[in-house]
C-alpha cells in the first residue's frame, strides 16, 4: 500500500509546482476571453478536433520533408547533381562479371540496373526453392524419434540462426570457396574414370525387391519374414565374401565353378553338421523355452543362405563379371566456381512438348472428371497416381514418337571458312560440331551437355556459377533453412495429437496420415511465418556486396558512385525492393488463403 | 487385487498369511534390460527401427567426422596468435587508451547488475556457484599447471650467407636479431639436425623465415613423390578412359622430383658462431662456435632486450639452423599515451612485457627483432605443444577480467541476495532497483564511453575509433532503446482511428520493413549530410549509422508492439470506456502495458535479431566485431589467418546471441511475459 502512494505523492507535488503558473496564466489570458469563448466552443466539438489534429500532423509532416527536400535539393544543386532519370541513358562503361550476352560496358545505365535486378531474382528463386526444402527435412529432423538426429538437428540451427548472416557468408566465401583447388584439380562429380559395376549387386536388388514385394504383399507370417530376412543376408554377404576371395586373395582355397567337387561336398558336410547341431541344441526343451521365439527362423534362415550362396559359387552360377561404366565429369567445382551440365531443347523438342501438353491435358481431365465421380459415388481412386502417369506416359510416347525420324545424312561443317558437307557420323567422330548444330541434328527433343573445357580451362559449355554466387547462395540456403527448420517444427507440432491419433485409428498409413492430416493442418500453420522467410531472404539477398555478387544493390552502388546520382539510384532500388517483397507476399497470401479455405 | 501389492523395491516378500489367495499371481520378475535404464534408452532413442539404426550410424559418422576435422585443425594446424594479438581490436576498437579504465568500470558495473538481476528474478543454487568458480580457479590453474609440465619447443634460426630460393620466395638468414628476455632464465642454443628429409619436412616449431622455407621446400617434395607414386598406380590400373590416360602419362613426363634438400642446401653441415649481447651496455654475455653436439648455455642477467649475431665463420654454401631454447617470438604494439608514442613489446610465450629500448642497428633504424609474423608456430603440432604455446598464452590473457567480472556478478548477486533474505518488502524492491540499475546504465554508458570535455577523468573520446564488441553492442543498445519510444508511437499510430496519422504511419513501417537493412545504412551515409550538414564529417560517422539503426528497428519494434496490442482482449479497452477513463489514460495505463508484458518474448528475439544485423555496418566502414575481422583478415600478416578470425567472431556471436535467447525462452516459460486474463 506505502508503495502505491509513492507515484500518487509525485503527481500531487507536480500540480502544486503547476498550481502558481496556471493562475498566472489564468490571469493573463482573462481580458481576451470574450475572443477565445468562440473557439473553445467550437474547439469542444469532437470531430473538429479530430480533423484539427490531423490537418496540423500532416501540415508537421510536409513542413519536415518540406525542409528535408529543400535542404538537400540546395546541396545536390551546389554539387550539381540534381536527380534526373536521364542517366539511364548514358553509357554505364563497367564491365559487369555475371551478365547476358547482350551487356558491355558500352551498354547503358538502365541495361546495367535490369542485370542487376536479373541477377537479383536468380539467386532468390534459387534460394528460396533451396531453402524450403532444406528446411523441411532439417525440420522433420527436429521431431525425428532418433536422438542424435534431433540433436545434430538442433545444433545446426541454434549454431546457424544465432550467427550473423554476413559472417557466414564472409566464411563461405573467404574460407570454404577460397580453399577450393584451381581450376586444373577441379573436383569433379562423378570423378572421370572407368568404374565396374558387379552384375552381382543387380541380382541382389532385384531379388530384394522380388522378396520384399512377397512378404509385404501376401501376409507372411513372421517366422517365413524372418527366416527369409535372415536367409537373403547370409546369401549375400556370403557370395560377397566368397567372390572377395576368388579375386583379391592368392591362393583362396575355394574354386568358383568347380562343380561338385571335393571342397563342395566338404563344405556342404560341415554346414549340415552345424545345422544339424543348432537344430539339436535349440530343440532342448529349456532352451527351447529361454530363446526368443524367432530365434529358429533366424538360424534356419542363416543356414539355408549361406549354404545356397555356396552351391551357388561351386556351380560357378554366381556372376562374377561387371559392367563397364565410362564416367564423364559432370560438375566441376573449383576456385572459378561450379559448373553444371546443361540440358537443352533441340529442334524436336517442340513436337515432344506438345504430347507433354497434350498429357497435361488430359492429366487435369482425369483429375477433374474423377473428383466428380468421387463425390458422386464416394469411391475413391487414386487420381493423384493416374495423373502423374498420363503425362509420363505421354512424354514417354513422344519420346519415342519424335525420335523415330532419322536424323540428316549429312551435315553443313565450315573448316578454314569454307563450307563442306560432310557425312552426320564423321562429323560427330571428329567433334567438329559445334552446339548449334548438335541442337539441330539431334534425335531426341533434350540434349544433356555435360560442361568441355577448352586447353585453358575455360568452359565452352555447361552452366557456369560464379564462387561469389554459390557463396551467396549457399549463405543465405543455410541460414534460411534453420530458421524454416524451426517453422516447420513448430508447425507440425501444433496439429493435436487427437488428429494424428484419430487417423491411426482409421488406419491410414503413414503416408496417408502425413499427407492427408498433418502436413494440411501444419501448413496452416507453417505459411504466414514461412512467408516472412523468404521475404527476408530476398532482402538479405543485397549482401552480395560484401563479395562482389552482381546483384541490384551491388551495381547501383557502382553506378551511384560513377554518376553520382544518388537519389535516383537509392529511388530505383526501394522500389525494387518493394516490389520484390510485394510480389512474395502477394504470392504467399494467395498460398494462405488456398489454405484456409480447404481446411474450412 | 493391484493395490493390495506391497511397493516393488528392493527384496520383494510375498505375502505369507494369505497364501493361497495369490497362488495365479505370475512370478515377480525385473522389468527386462530392454524396456528400462540405459540399453532401453538407446534401443528407442538410437535404434528403434532399421531406418533408425542406419541414421543412428550415418549421423555418427557425421559427427565424429566433423568433430575430429575441427579438433585436428585448432589444435594442429590453426595460428591463434591472430586472435591474442588482437584481443583489445576484437573487443573495443582501437580507442583511446584512456577510455580503458572508464570501459572495465561500465564493465564490471554491468556485471553487478546481472548479479542484481540475478538474485531478483531468480535463485542460482550454490551447485552452479561451487561450478563457476572452480571454472575460475582452473583458468589459472591450468596455465600454470601447463607451463610447470611442458616445455616449450625451441625456436629455430637459420645462419650462413646463402640466398634460399623455393618456389616464389626468396630469403637470406638475418645476421642480428635483437630479443627480449627475463632475469635468470637459461638460454640454450644448440645446432639443429636431421636425420632425414621427413624429419625437417616434418618440424613444428617457431621458425624463422629461412627455416620454414627449408621446412616447406622438404614438405613440397615429399608431395610431390607422393603425387608421382599416385600418378604411377593410376596408370598402372584399369580405372582410367584414353583421354585420362594421355593426360596423366604427359604430367608425368613433365613432373620432376626436385633435389633432396637436405643435402643440397647442406642444412647444418658447418659450425655456427653465435655471439649474444646485452643491449644496455654492449656487454658479450656469451659467444661461441656451435657445431654438431655443442651446446651454447648461458642464464640472462636482467629483463630487457638482447641481441644475437649469428654467422657461418668458414667461407661455404651451408646453412645453420640453431634451435633456441628460452628465445621466443615477441608481439610489438604501440599506441599513445599523453601525447606520448609508447612502443610495447610483449614476448608471445609468457607475456614478458617490455617498454621501449629496442636496439639500434649502426645507421640508427630499429634492429630487426623477432616478431611473431615472422616467427609463428609452423607446421602440425601436437596436443601438448598446442596447449603450451596455444591455450596458456590465451588463458592468461582473459583470466584476470573473467575473474574480475564474475566477482562483481557474485557481489552484486549476494548482496541483492541478502537484502531479500531480509525482509519479505525488500523482495519488491531489489526488483524494482534491478529494473532501475539497468535504466541507469544508459546515462552511465553515455558519460562512460562518449564523455565530455577536453581532459579530466570523462574527456571526450573520438567516436571514430569506437570498435569492435563495444561498438556492436552499443549499436545494439542505442537502436533498440532509442527506437522503442518511436515504434510505440508508431504501433499507435498505425491503430489510430485517425486516417492521416495511420497512413503515415502504415507508410513508414512498410517502407522500412520492405527495404533491406544495408540500403538504409548507405542510405544514411550518403544522404544524412545533405540534410543535417554538421553530420557530414567522418567523426560522426557511428551517429550516421546510428540514426539509421534507429529508423530501421523502429519500424520491426511498431510491429511486434502492435501484435501485443492487437492481441489483448477487447474488454480491457472497453472496461477502461465505461470507466469513464480519457483515452491516452486506457493505452497509458491498461492496454499498453499489457501489451508490452505479452511481446517481452519478441522484444528479446528483435535485440538478438539487431545485434546480429549491426554487422552489416562494417560494411558501411564503422568498425564494428565483424568490421575488425575484416580488417585483420585484409592485413598481409594476417591474410592466412583468416579462418582462425572468423571462427573466432563466429563464437563471439554465438556466445552473445545464444545466452539471449536462452534468457527470453526462460522469461517466456515462467509465463512473466503471459497476459493476465483473471
Amino acid at each position: 500500500m506505502i508503495q502505491r502512494e509513492a507515484p500518487f505523492r509525485i503527481r500531487q507535488g507536480i500540480a502544486a509546482l503547476l498550481r502558481p503558473l496556471s493562475a498566472f496564466l489564468a490571469g493573463v489570458l482573462r481580458p481576451f476571453l470574450p475572443i477565445l469563448r468562440p473557439l473553445i466552443s467550437v474547439l469542444a466539438d469532437e470531430r473538429v478536433r479530430r480533423i484539427l489534429g490531423q490537418l496540423i500532423f500532416a501540415a508537421i509532416l510536409i513542413f519536415f520533408f518540406w525542409l528535408i527536400g529543400t535542404t538537400a535539393a540546395n546541396e545536390l544543386e551546389q554539387k550539381g547533381l540534381v536527380p534526373t532519370f536521364r542517366f539511364l541513358n548514358l553509357r554505364s562503361g563497367f564491365e559487369i562479371s555475371e551478365s547476358p550476352g547482350w551487356y558491355s560496358g558500352d551498354s547503358s545505365y538502365g541495361r546495367a540496373f535490369v542485370v542487376g535486378m536479373i541477377n537479383t531474382v536468380r539467386v532468390v528463386v534459387l534460394g528460396l526453392v533451396l531453402a524450403s526444402v532444406l528446411g523441411l527435412f532439417v525440420g522433420v529432423f527436429l521431431l525425428s524419434s532418433n536422438w542424435l538426429i534431433r540433436s545434430i538437428a538442433r545444433g545446426y540451427v541454434e549454431l546457424l540462426r544465432n550467427t550473423p548472416l554476413l559472417v557466414q557468408i564472409f566464411v563461405w566465401y573467404f574460407v570454404v570457396m577460397f580453399s577450393l583447388p584451381r581450376i586444373q584439380d577441379a573436383i569433379t562429380l562423378p570423378n572421370e574414370g572407368i568404374t565396374f559395376i558387379s552384375l552381382r549387386i543387380v541380382l541382389w536388388l532385384v531379388l530384394w525387391l522380388v522378396l520384399g514385394r512377397y512378404w509385404r504383399a501376401w501376409g507372411v507370417s513372421v517366422e517365413r519374414r524372418v527366416a527369409l530376412q535372415y536367409g537373403f543376408t547370409a546369401l549375400v554377404v556370403v557370395s560377397e565374401l566368397a567372390a572377395y576371395g576368388h579375386h583379391e586373395i592368392d591362393g583362396w582355397p575355394w574354386a568358383w565353378g568347380a562343380g561338385l567337387s571335393g571342397e563342395f561336398w566338404g563344405y556342404l558336410f560341415v554346414s549340415a553338421v552345424l545345422l544339424a547341431l543348432v537344430w539339436g541344441v535349440y530343440n532342448v526343451e529349456t532352451v527351447k523355452q529361454r530363446m526368443a521365439p524367432l530365434w529358429r527362423p533366424r538360424l534356419l534362415g542363416i543356414a539355408l543362405g549361406q549354404l545356397l550362396a555356396g552351391t551357388l559359387f561351386s556351380l560357378g552360377w554366381l556372376p562374377m563379371a561387371a559392367f563397364r561404366l565410362e564416367l564423364q565429369p559432370a560438375v566441376y567445382i573449383s576456385i572459378r566456381g561450379f559448373v553444371f551440365p546443361e540440358i537443352l531443347p533441340t529442334a524436336r523438342f517442340a513436337s515432344w512438348f506438345a504430347f507433354v501438353a497434350l498429357g497435361i491435358l488430359l492429366a487435369g481431365f482425369i483429375w477433374v472428371w474423377l473428383g466428380r465421380r468421387t463425390e458422386d459415388t464416394g469411391q475413391p481412386y487414386p487420381r493423384g497416381s493416374l495423373c502423374i502417369a498420363a503425362v509420363v506416359g505421354l512424354a514417354i510416347i513422344g519420346w519415342v514418337v519424335v525420335g523415330m525420324a532419322d536424323a540428316p545424312s549429312h551435315v553443313v561443317v565450315e573448316s578454314q571458312g569454307e563450307a563442306e558437307i560432310m557425312p552426320l557420323v564423321e562429323a560427330k567422330a571428329e567433334g567438329t560440331l559445334g552446339t548449334e548444330a548438335l541442337l539441330l541434328t539431334s534425335t531426341r527433343p533434350l540434349m544433356l551437355q555435360l560442361p568441355t573445357q577448352n586447353r585453358f580451362g575455360r568452359f565452352l559449355t555447361g552452366v557456369e556459377f560464379t564462387p561469389e554466387f554459390m557463396a551467396l547462395l549457399l549463405g543465405l540456403v543455410i541460414y534460411t533453412s534453420s530458421f524454416i527448420a524451426e517453422i516447420v517444427r513448430a508447425g507440425i507440432q501444433a496439429v493435436p495429437r487427437g488428429q494424428i491419433e484419430a487417423g491411426r485409428a482409421l488406419g491410414l498409413s503413414q503416408t496417408q496420415l502425413l499427407t492427408r492430416i498433418i502436413f494440411p493442418q501444419a501448413l496452416r500453420v507453417i505459411i504466414p511465418p514461412l512467408g516472412n522467410q523468404y521475404l527476408n531472404l530476398s532482402k538479405n539477398s543485397s549482401l552480395a556486396i560484401t563479395i562482389g555478387y552482381a546483384d541490384t544493390f551491388n551495381i547501383t552502388t557502382t553506378i551511384m558512385n560513377q554518376s553520382g546520382q544518388t537519389v535516383t539510384g537509392f529511388f530505383i532500388v526501394m522500389v525494387f525492393y518493394l516490389s520484390l517483397s510485394l510480389l512474395i507476399s502477394a504470392i504467399m497470401n494467395a498460398i494462405n488463403s488456398r489454405f484456409r479455405l480447404v481446411t474450412r | 487385487m493391484a493395490e493390495s501389492l506391497p511397493p516393488m523395491s528392493g527384496h520383494v516378500t510375498k505375502p505369507t498369511v494369505h497364501n493361497e489367495a495369490y497362488f495365479d499371481e505370475p512370478e515377480r520378475r525385473r522389468p527386462p534390460i530392454t524396456v528400462v535404464g540405459p540399453v532401453a534408452w538407446v534401443r528407442s532413442n538410437l535404434f528403434g527401427s532399421t531406418l533408425d539404426t542406419m541414421l543412428t550410424v550415418v549421423g555418427s559418422l557425421f559427427l565424429l567426422f566433423t568433430a575430429l576435422t575441427l579438433l585436428q585443425w585448432s589444435v594442429g594446424a590453426a595460428n591463434w596468435y591472430a586472435i591474442i594479438f588482437n584481443m583489445r581490436l576484437f573487443l573495443v576498437g582501437r580507442v583511446e587508451t584512456f577510455l580503458d579504465l572508464r570501459l572495465s568500470l561500465l564493465a564490471l558495473y554491468i556485471a553487478l547488475v546481472v548479479g542484481v538481476n540475478l538474485a531478483a528474478w531468480s535463485i542460482v543454487r550454490a551447485r552452479v556457484w561451487q561450478l563457476w568458480l572452480a571454472g575460475l580457479v582452473s583458468l589459472f590453474v591450468i596455465p600454470w599447471l601447463i607451463e610447470a609440465s611442458i616445455a616449450l619447443p625451441p625456436t629455430y634460426l637459420g645462419a650462413g650467407q646463402r640466398e634460399i630460393v623455393s618456389g616464389s620466395v626468396t630469403t637470406r638468414p638475418l645476421e642480428r636479431v635483437a630479443f627480449i628476455g627475463r632475469s635468470g632464465e637459461e638460454v640454450v642454443f644448440t645446432l639443429a639436425e636431421f636425420a632425414s628429409e621427413e624429419e625437417l619436412a616434418r618440424l613444428s616449431s617457431f621458425t624463422d623465415v629461412v627455416t620454414n622455407t627449408l621446412r616447406n621446400a622438404a614438405r613440397n617434395r615429399l608431395l610431390e613423390q607422393e603425387r608421382r607414386a599416385t600418378i604411377e598406380e593410376r596408370l598402372a590400373g584399369q580405372r582410367l578412359t584414353e583421354r585420362q590416360r594421355a593426360e596423366l602419362e604427359a604430367e608425368w613426363a613433365e613432373s620432376e622430383l626436385p633435389p633432396p634438400i637436405r643435402e643440397t642446401h647442406q642444412v647444418s653441415a658447418a659450425p655456427v658462431a653465435v655471439s649474444v649481447r646485452a643491449s644496455w651496455n654492449d656487454e658479450v654475455l656469451a659467444s661461441g662456435l656451435i657445431g654438431s653436439g655443442d651446446a651454447l648455455r648461458f642464464t640472462l642477467p636482467q629483463d630487457g632486450w638482447y641481441m644475437l649475431e649469428k654467422h657461418i665463420p668458414v667461407q661455404d654454401e651451408s646453412i645453420g639452423l640453431l634451435a633456441v631454447a628460452g628465445v621466443y617470438p615477441i608481439f610489438d604494439r604501440s599506441f599513445i599515451r599523453d601525447g606520448e608514442r609508447i612502443n610495447q613489446y610483449v614476448r608471445a610465450t609468457d607475456r614478458l612485457l617490455i617498454e621501449g629500448g629496442r636496439p639500434r642497428e649502426a645507421d640508427g633504424g630499429d634492429m630487426l627483432m623477432l616478431g611473431i609474423i615472422d616467427h609463428q608456430y609452423k607446421g602440425l603440432r601436437g596436443i601438448d605443444e598446442y596447449l603450451r604455446v596455444m591455450v596458456a598464452p590465451f588463458l592468461q590473457q582473459i583470466n584476470r577480467s573473467l575473474a574480475a567480472f564474475s566477482a562483481f556478478i557474485a557481489l552484486g548477486y549476494f548482496g541483492a541476495a541478502w537484502l531479500k533474505q531480509r525482509e519479505e518488502r525488500f523482495v519488491q524492491t531489489v526488483r524494482r532497483a534491478a529494473v532501475w540499475l539497468w535504466l541507469a546504465l544508459i546515462p552511465l554508458a553515455f558519460i562512460l564511453i562518449i564523455g565530455v570535455g577536453e581532459s579530466g577523468p570523462i574527456q571526450a573520446s573520438d567516436p571514430q575509433l569506437w570498435g569492435g564488441l563495444l561498438l556492436t553492442l552499443l549499436l545494439t543498445t542505442v537502436g533498440i532503446v532509442v527506437a522503442f519510444p518511436i515504434g510505440i508511437a508508431m504501433a499507435l499510430g498505425r491503430r489510430s482511428s485517425l486516417p492521416a496519422i495511420r497512413i503515415a504511419s502504415t507508410l513508414y513501417i512498410e517502407l522500412v520493413r520492405g527495404v533491406p537493412l544495408i540500403t538504409l545504412l548507405f542510405m544514411s551515409t550518403l544522404m544524412v549530410p545533405f540534410v543535417v550538414p554538421s553530420l557530414s564529417g567522418p567523426d560522426s560517422a557511428p551517429y550516421r549509422i546510428m540514426i539509421a539503426l534507429i529508423l530501421f528497428s523502429a519500424a520491426y519494434l511498431a510491429e511486434i508492439v502492435r501484435g501485443g496490442l492487437q492481441g489483448l482482449p477487447p474488454g480491457q479497452e472497453e472496461a477502461g470506456k465505461a470507466v469513464g477513463l480519457p483515452a491516452w489514460r486506457i493505452t497509458l495505463h491498461i492496454t499498453l502495458p499489457q501489451a508490452l508484458r505479452a511481446v517481452i518474448p519478441a522484444l528479446v528475439g528483435q535485440f538478438i535479431s539487431l545485434y546480429k544485423d549491426t554487422s552489416l555496418v562494417a560494411i558501411a566502414g564503422l568498425i564494428d566485431l565483424t568490421g575488425v575481422a575484416t580488417g585483420i583478415a585484409g592485413q598481409t600478416e594476417f591474410q592466412a589467418l583468416r579462418r582462425e578470425t572468423y571462427f573466432y567472431i563466429f563464437i563471439i556471436y554465438f556466445i552473445f546471441s545464444f545466452v539471449m535467447s536462452l534468457v527470453s525462452r526462460r522469461v517466456e516459460a515462467s509465463g512473466a511475459g503471459a497476459v493476465r486474463r483473471e
